[in-house]
């Protein structure tokens, strides 16, 4: 009896597409932080290790040709021969981030407790409004352009254009959580117990919901910090938010520079996956 | 507690009507059990006292205050459900204690009712846990604690005991039963199980499609069944009741 | 038969009844009198601060983008002109930029989610060691933005790339000839880069939903493999295939980064950046924004109303 060549081959082909696939995804991530410690980088592999001057450069603690490429830093503070700067790029960039995160929030999770919590006429299209990315940050760019010549190009421009561009991911994170609490109950009991609407929201629902509220912040920070498209088309000048800087290094620098550049943007999400998982899994205790 | 007055309720949703014209005392400290299979309307009628329903038409009174439009949190009714839904943001104690601070309570005094109320349920050790960690049972006594800490003008269960295993149940039962009448609480207790709403309460209403089929004493309704579908019902599976207890 | 008098006195009363109910619609929000008026006060309140955010960020953006691409000046919105769409539609170069949008983004999404669903198949249903990290692994790139995705395949195919220098001690021909990462098939691969991960979660979440009996069933029947996936797994996950289709193929045609790093091939989203750029005509890029917004929204709604396309995000 001959064996079907599927029962032979099917699965080692299919598990064989998923490695190619991961090693496609992951070899020039690995590369290019191993790259970022390299001195040269032609060749089949990169050479000349070990050396921090990349990400030294690129941080903008050595002194480089064409210093506007690193990152700048901002003295705050100087005491005798020392001085505590702070890489002002990096913080401008944190900071616009959250200030996207922070509309995300007011926006998103009232709506998502709405359509999570009520049945409503027009539920659905509420829902589909929601969580489906209006344009795309090109469009979106464009449009900001016209319709707010002198705001777009602004840190003000730049944190609403984030927050509607990132809010979808905050409601689908924050109505998934909803939706595995049981709300109706919440919210009867608190109210039997003489806490108005509002009150119950803010003091039982919302801080019931923390580990949904605060993944989905994470996902929008992440997602706001490296949006490139919106901010290409509208910043104008000064700070550049950490997209554009990643750019300017990818397009100008040399490639172990810009390897460095990218690793250091790795780093970032690494981390910000980790703490994503610490709170999926563990869930923040506010309580203290 | 109160007396409690359900006068001609009626509550449609469009073209189904959940509860028709429905008419209920529950006099202050007694205990009326709400019996009858699902979608019998006894849910509708309890969220209609609790005031997360207003009736289409039909009054609602607590003594002689017509509650009809007010809001649920100005009413002061205790909510007890079958899933508990605790606050797992706060701690038992902090939950027991919530009804209290929303009325302004002073911390210690509240923090003091609420050890009172754990104590007295057999929980009191636990006030400092976080209720994700208590058993069913535990839970369940956490939200009755809640409920009964605002000191309610009556208290509703919803299935309270449903989900619990037998053996907890009929502890609890007695526990309750116990507390409740000790109390003086005024209560309306919804169930489809009849053993329960035989043993905790003092009157039974049977509903059925929305209507009161009859209401009396359980020995009322037992023995003497108003229509045939209480008779059905009634009968069905309730082999011994233990009357003695009475 | 009825009188004209007669039809507009009914008009008139429908009105009537109009008005009353839309002003006690307004009303109980306003001022609530029972449960339900409350909860739907509740819900304008929850969705109001979304819909403001809409509003101005949204809505108003992109009407004005509407009204300066039909303007009949270049700077103000006055008038009424299709001028900017006359370019659009018989310039021949516009139609070469649609035409690359198009056929890049369909082949990339073709590419993408044929490889997804292997993938998907196997994280999902084969017991495979180390799982949890394979599934990250495969995710981790969803977080990059396109130029960082196009830096991946300068590092793979660029002139310092890995494979074109592997290739050219292989073959013994300089590295600069056998780099691909800046022409049409680097950015074709480029573009997979940043939507087999997207496909992946969202074939994934498909599979997570299967019938596992069903197959079990038909194996236990003598079904091989293969039959077992054409007839039993592929009806099942071919609402999430089509749904992964349209959410993959609106993220190809969204892709800019990428082409700033890879400048080979013009596309829609990158011609907008440069009528920007290189004069500023606002105009042709608010025709070029809207034409894409019209395109995506009446494609994403056809392709979920007329197919069988399941999207769960």
């Amino acid at each position: 009896m001959s064996v079907a060549p599927s029962r032979r081959f099917g699965r080692g082909l299919v598990t064989a597409t998923l490695l190619l696939a991961v090693g496609f995804l992951m070899v020039p991530v690995v590369l290019t932080f191993v790259g970022s410690f390299a001195g040269e980088w032609s060749g089949v592999l990169p050479s000349e290790f070990i050396t921090l001057q990349n990400w030294r450069e690129v941080l903008g603690l050595a002194e480089t040709i064409g210093s506007q490429r690193s990152m700048g830093w901002n003295a705050i503070l100087s005491v005798g021969g020392y001085t505590l700067a702070v890489p002002s790029e990096l913080i401008f960039s944190v900071a616009l981030a959250l200030g996207g995160v922070f509309i995300n929030l007011v926006v998103g999770v009232p709506i998502a407790y709405a359509v999570a919590r009520y049945d409503f006429r027009g539920d659905e299209w509420v829902n589909a409004i929601s969580v489906l990315p209006l344009v795309p940050g090109v469009i979106l760019g464009v449009a900001f352009l016209r319709a707010y010549p002198d705001l777009a190009g602004t840190s003000f421009g730049l944190i609403v254009g984030y927050s509607l561009l990132k809010a979808p991911f905050m409601v689908m994170a924050v109505r998934s959580e909803f939706e595995s609490m049981p709300l109706q109950r919440l919210e009867e009991s608190a109210r039997s117990l003489g806490a108005s609407w509002p009150r119950t929201f803010l003091t039982v629902i919302v801080p019931n919901a923390r580990s949904g509220i605060v993944s989905g912040a994470i996902i929008c920070w992440t997602l706001a910090a490296a949006e490139f498209n919106f901010s290409y088309i509208v910043w104008a000048k000064g700070t550049q938010p950490l997209a554009l800087f990643l750019q300017r290094h990818i397009s100008n620098s040399s490639f172990t520079k810009a390897a460095a550049a990218v690793s250091m943007f790795f780093c970032i999400i690494v981390v910000i996956t980790v703490l994503l998982q610490q709170v999926g899994s563990r869930g923040f205790d506010t309580r203290g | 507690m109160a007396r409690i007055t359900l006068d001609s309720v009626r509550k449609r949703y469009g073209e189904t009507t959940a509860v028709n014209g429905v008419s209920l005392t529950v006099d202050d400290g007694e205990i009326v059990g709400v019996l009858g299979p699902s979608g019998c309307g006894k849910t509708t009628t309890l969220r209609t006292v609790a005031g997360f329903e207003t009736p289409t038409a039909g009054t609602v009174a607590f003594d002689d205050q017509d509650v009809t439009n007010v809001p649920p949190e100005n009413r002061n009714v205790g909510l007890v459900f079958q899933e508990y839904a605790l606050f797992d943001n706060m701690t038992v104690g902090e939950n027991v204690a919530f009804g209290l601070k929303m009325r302004g309570i002073a911390k210690a005094k509240r923090r003091k009712r609420a050890t009172e109320l754990l104590d007295m349920l057999g929980i009191g050790e636990m006030a400092d846990r976080d209720p994700t960690t208590l058993s069913g049972g535990q839970q369940q006594r956490v939200g009755l604690a809640r409920a009964l800490a605002i000191e309610p003008n009556v208290l509703l269960l919803d299935e309270p005991m449903t989900g619990l295993d037998a053996k907890l149940k009929a502890r609890l039962r007695d526990e309750v039963g116990e507390l409740l009448s000790e109390l003086d609480v005024t209560g309306l207790y919804v169930t489809h199980d009849q053993e329960e709403a035989m043993l905790m309460c003092d009157r039974i209403a049977v509903m059925n499609d929305g209507r009161m089929e009859q209401v009396g004493t359980p020995r009322e309704v037992y023995e003497s069944p108003a229509t045939e579908f209480v008779s059905e019902f009634v009968s069905l599976d309730a082999p011994q009741l233990p009357f003695v207890q009475w | 038969m009825a009188t004209l008098g007669e039809h507009s006195e009914r008009a008139g009363s429908r009105l009537r009844a109009a008005v009353h109910l839309a002003s006690t619609a307004v009303g109980s929000i306003v001022d609530p009198v029972t449960e339900r008026d409350r909860t739907r006060r509740r819900i304008v309140a929850l969705c109001a601060p979304f819909a403001t955010l809409l509003a101005v960020a949204g809505a108003y953006p992109l009407v004005e983008v509407v009204r300066i691409s039909v303007s009949a000046e270049q700077y103000r919105s006055v008038g009424f002109a299709l001028e900017a769409y006359g370019t659009l539609v018989t310039d021949p170069y516009y139609r070469g930029v649609a035409f690359n949008s198009l056929w890049l983004a369909g082949g990339t999404t073709l590419a993408s989610v044929g490889v997804a669903v292997p993938i998907a198949h196997a994280l999902e249903k084969y017991d495979l060691p180390g799982e949890d990290v394979l599934v990250t692994l495969v995710s981790f790139p969803i977080s990059l933005p396109g130029i960082v995705a196009a830096f991946m395949i300068l590092v793979l195919l660029g002139n310092n790339g890995l494979v074109t220098n592997l290739a050219a001690l292989l073959t013994g021909r300089p590295a600069t000839d056998l780099a691909i990462a800046v022409s049409a098939p680097g950015l074709f691969v480029a573009f997979c880069y940043s939507m087999i991960p997207r496909a992946t979660l969202i074939l994934r979440g498909t599979y997570a939903e299967l019938d596992h009996a069903a197959e079990e069933a038909a194996q236990s029947l003598g079904a091989t493999p293969w039959r077992t996936f054409r007839y039993v797994t592929l009806p099942q996950i071919r609402p999430g295939i089509t749904g992964a289709v349209i959410l993959t193929f609106r993220t190809g045609l969204a892709i800019f980064g990428t082409l700033i790093v890879i400048q080979t091939v013009v596309v829609w989203t990158l011609q907008i950046s440069r009528e920007l750029a290189t004069g500023y005509d606002i105009q042709v890029a608010g025709a070029m924004a809207t034409a894409y917004f019209l395109f995506t929204f009446a494609f994403t709604a056809l392709g979920l109303r007329y197919t069988d396309a399941e999207v769960g995000l």
